[in-house]
């Protein structure tokens, strides 16, 4: 009995020995482990902060030496690897910039920084499809702050690269992302709006444009940048009366901005000249029709001498003109203010014939401003036709 | 190396005598918890130690100041040499052969101050640059600790066998944060077989070991390599070639340790004091222009892996590392092969992918599961463990997908590396020490020999049936004294001669109870079963898996020893000389 007690209690003793020592042990580890770790996020941050500062000093290529030296300190800090990758970057090295950024979107797939990095690299690759694909990742990823600017930002940017590609699909593209961003994007942000607005200009949806443009000018109205975009799309529009009262202010705010001079009194001949215009009597119709078919025959009657007949004039368009002469000096004597008057349809083949004759002069006399508004109208016509 | 004299058994004797507070095998298992635990903090501790030397020595930046680089690995070399020659001498070679050693020829025995030793000395060699890793002193490590515990706690013989592998486990897979790949290893690379008991104990080890070194160190794997995916069917083909690149990568491994290490022991007592300092030298000669040799290199891994080195360089550095290690080994430093095998193959493995997506952009995958793959073949081709190699991928990578690649690089660096050099690295060590330690990887290649190439076709004449039983005055005239007689349900069993004369001339219906029940065999069992089963029986019938009704043959014992006797001329070759 005394021998196996013994036994057991040497047995005991040992295991409990054995346990006691191994507490001692972690204990010990724990101290040194707390002091090893303490002293490794310490070079790491010494690291990373140099590596910071020689970003900031463009010097990429000892950035991405300090990065590495703090990532070694702390291999999975995903600010580290994002940095370096950043430096990378920035140091023209794409290729290993790329595989950083895959390994860390492997652990964060859904992080938008990544996400957009990876999608610069595809765009720059010329790979659309994951281009696209990762920059939807990045809209639609996680970003601790500013979450909603961060994503408008990155869908103009998939947006101009989409543009930039300046093809079919590419540009379709663009106008559906243009579309999501104009139901995003909140009507104060004055900087988007202007963008959104210049953006649907470039993709010709001309009407959204001029919404965006509105909506920033509710905000500034004297915003030059949004006062010519809204002046632009509403011209695009044929929307004169609309593109005048965007003009004024600018030609007012800057008298020697000639483009918008220019524009301004396009217009307003514009509106001038147009014997559709709402609200006019017939009499006033019948003026402006008159008015407009003397522009159109003087231009052609000028292009018709020898002395202004381009070389490259085709035998085909000079009969053209001859004919249309030829019919607008017959119906001559019929287009007066008294008959058109009382003929409303006598306007609008009197205003057809000016048309074609303003077209077949095209090649041979130069437009002066009403030859222009001539044709901006006959656009007009031909629109609502 | 001696041990103690070891009180055999003790455990065993008094757990008999049920005076044990647990038995032998509760024990065991809970040992390799404890053990587990105790490896993971001291592979812990070793780790945190050999980058605070190298901190210190080289200062906290990945590339070292160029006037460290040549008198640090050279001084310290020196210093090493020192200690191992003096105080701690058998610290120098591989830990995996000396868990081994302990295993097969010790009865378990490591002494404490080879953990002491391996401790310090790896640590000064690893910290101050010499190419050399961690893996293999903390396997010895925890091998050591298991042992020290075994005999305080006065195990068993068998049991003070089998705890040194289950601290190399512990050691291990704490060293590489890898538990399935450790146990595997300690399994397919030391011990050699499994068992139940010896699975549990050594998965427990590792399983604990781990634990505690993710507690200490963090669980990220040990690589962050970038998301693998297939470009194309056709990358497996360049994998092809990373397998048939890293089989001829391991052979120059091996055949340069093979040839420099023997040399270099042979050299007089007093140059041994010299040679780890001045391989430390010509290694910092090599920093110089590439610092990446230097040291365990994990963090150049990484950094192949992300793309970090154009094809050329990678190659280079591939080379090199060959080199340095080969310098750094041979020169008797302490330290582990398996940290220099998966920095060769990363930078293979990178080098293959970088060169394949020069011809083939569109083809080719991540350069990183080209480094991963890599690191794999080398480790199928230099340490000859295939199954480790598949599965250490899987774990350090964290990726399943990347298993095909795997398997078709490692296959063929293994066939390639066995081809051309067919002493496994760690028997080729073993016998440059002088040690008879034997070779799993030859146990698993030799042929088992089974009942069908022993056994004989059924002559009538020992294959008797009750239900149609000749006359005695035939059966007396049969050569023999004992024959195999199936009884009325079909079963075959035995009777003597005597005892079926008597049954052939009794009309009694109880004949079957007469049959003799004996055992029976199939063609497909090992001989060694054979050898068990026959004990004084003449005969045994072997009969289908099918239909133990049906007689396939007959095996003597006589039959078994000229089987066994005819296979052992043939396998019984000379190892290769180890120079």
């Amino acid at each position: 009995m005394a021998s196996r007690l013994k036994i057991i209690n040497r047995e005991r003793l040992l295991l409990a020995g054995l346990i006691v020592v191994i507490a001692a042990f972690f204990s010990l580890t724990t101290f040194l482990a707390h002091a090893y770790h303490r002293k490794q996020d310490q070079f790491g941050r010494i690291w990373y902060r140099r590596g910071e500062q020689a970003l900031k000093q463009s010097r990429p290529a000892d950035a991405v030496e300090d990065f590495r030296n703090a990532l070694a300190y702390s291999r999975d800090n995903d600010l580290y690897r994002l940095h370096l990758a950043e430096a990378l970057m920035a140091d023209h090295r794409p290729q290993e910039a790329r595989s950083h950024l895959l390994s860390l979107w492997e652990e964060e797939p859904g992080d938008g920084t990544i996400n957009l990095e990876l999608a610069r690299l595809a765009a720059m690759w010329g790979d659309t499809r994951q281009a696209v694909r990762y920059y939807h990742a990045a809209i639609y990823g996680v970003w601790p702050d500013e979450p909603m600017e961060h994503r408008w930002q990155i869908r103009f940017e998939l947006i101009e690269y989409l543009l930039q590609r300046n093809t079919v699909q590419d540009t379709k593209d663009a106008q559906a992302e243009l579309v999501a961003l104009a139901s995003e994007l909140p009507p104060q942000d004055v900087e988007g709006q202007t963008r959104l607005g210049t953006l649907f200009l470039r993709v010709g949806l001309n009407a959204r444009a001029l919404a965006a443009f509105e909506a920033t000018l509710a905000a500034q109205p004297n915003l030059m940048p949004a006062l010519k975009g809204a002046s632009e799309a509403a011209f695009r529009m044929s929307e004169y009366q609309i593109a005048r009262h965007y003009l004024l202010p600018i030609v007012a705010q800057d008298p020697q901005d000639q483009s918008s001079l220019e524009m301004l009194n396009l217009c307003e001949l514009v509106l001038k000249l147009d014997p559709f215009a709402r609200g006019l009597t017939s009499r006033e119709r019948a003026l402006r029709a008159v008015h407009d078919f003397q522009i159109a025959l003087a231009r052609a009657q000028k292009c018709a001498a020898p002395a202004m007949r381009p070389a490259t004039q085709t035998t085909a368009s000079a009969s053209d003109l001859s004919s249309l002469l030829a019919q607008a000096q017959s119906r001559k004597s019929r287009i007066s203010e008294r008959v058109l008057a009382g003929d409303p349809s006598a306007v609008d083949s009197t205003m057809d014939l000016a048309f074609k004759l303003e077209k077949a002069s095209a090649p041979c006399a130069p437009a002066g401003l009403a030859d222009k508004a001539l044709g901006l109208l006959a656009q007009q016509a031909e629109a609502a036709q | 190396m001696s041990a103690p004299p070891l009180p055999a058994g003790d455990v065993a004797a008094d757990k008999a005598a049920g005076r044990r507070l647990l038995g032998e095998d509760q024990l065991f298992l809970l040992l390799s918890i404890l053990i587990g635990v105790l490896a993971g903090l001291a592979v812990v501790c070793f780790r945190m130690t050999i980058d605070s030397l190298r901190w210190v020595l080289f200062g906290s930046g990945l590339l070292p100041p160029r006037q460290r680089v040549v008198i640090v690995p050279g001084v310290v070399g020196l210093v090493v040499a020192f200690l191992v020659i003096r105080f701690f001498p058998r610290v120098r070679g591989s830990g995996v052969n000396q868990t081994k050693s302990a295993l097969y020829i010790y009865d378990g025995y490591i002494p404490g101050s080879t953990i002491i030793g391996k401790f310090i000395t790896s640590a000064l060699a690893i910290g101050s640059g010499q190419s050399l890793g961690p893996e293999d002193p903390s396997l010895q490590i925890g091998a050591g600790l298991a042992s020290l515990i075994g005999r305080r706690l006065k195990l068993s013989r068998n049991n003070l066998r089998l705890i040194a592998p289950v601290g190399a486990a512990a050691g291990l897979a704490a060293a590489f944060n890898t538990p399935i790949a450790a146990v595997l290893f300690v399994i397919e690379e030391v011990i050699g077989r499994w068992n139940a008991g010896v699975l549990g104990a050594v998965v427990l080890a590792a399983v604990s070991s781990v634990v505690v070194e993710r507690w200490f160190l963090g669980a990220e794997p040990l690589f962050r390599a970038p998301g693998y995916r297939l470009e194309s069917p056709g990358e497996l083909f360049a994998y092809a070639i990373l397998g048939v690149a890293g089989g001829l990568a391991a052979m120059v491994f091996v055949k340069s340790i093979k040839f420099l290490r023997p040399r270099l022991t042979a050299m007089p007592r007093w140059t041994q004091y010299l040679l780890p300092g001045i391989a430390g030298a010509l290694i910092g000669v090599i920093g110089l222009w590439f610092p990446q040799v230097m040291g365990a290199g994990y963090d150049y891994m990484d950094q192949a892996m992300h793309d970090q080195y154009t094809w050329e360089v990678l190659g280079i550095l591939a080379g090199l590392k060959i080199l340095a290690t080969v310098l750094s080994f041979s020169s008797g430093t302490p330290g582990g092969l398996f940290a220099p095998t998966l920095f060769i193959g990363a930078m293979v493995g990178s080098a293959v992918g970088g060169v394949e997506r020069l011809m083939f952009p569109h083809l080719t995958g991540p350069l990183g599961a080209y480094a991963l793959v890599g690191m794999g073949a080398l480790f199928a081709g230099i340490l000859r463990a295939p199954m480790t190699s598949v599965f250490f991928v899987l774990e350090i990578s964290g990726n399943y997908a990347i298993i095909l690649p795997v398997i078709i690089s490692n296959a063929l660096a293994y066939l390639i590396s066995r081809s051309l050099q067919p002493t496994p690295i760690f028997d080729l060590l073993s016998r440059q020490d002088g040690l008879d330690l034997p070779s799993l990887e030859e146990d698993r290649e030799r042929a088992v020999l089974r009942v069908e190439d022993a056994m004989r076709p059924p002559t009538p004449q020992a294959s008797i049936r009750l239900d149609a039983l000749p006359p005695p005055e035939v059966i007396e005239s049969l050569p023999g004294e004992f024959f195999l007689v199936q009884d009325y349900n079909g079963y075959w069993g035995g009777m003597s001669k005597t005892k079926l004369l008597e049954v052939a001339s009794d009309q009694a219906s109880d004949k079957d109870a007469r049959v003799q029940e004996i055992p029976h065999l199939h063609p497909d069992h090992a001989l060694d079963v054979a050898m068990r089963r026959i004990g004084e029986w003449p005969l045994l019938p072997v009969v289908h898996r099918a239909d133990g009704s049906k007689l396939v043959g007959v095996i003597s014992l006589a039959d078994i020893l000229e089987t066994y006797r005819q296979p052992a001329q043939a396998l019984h070759q000379l190892p290769e000389p180890a120079d």
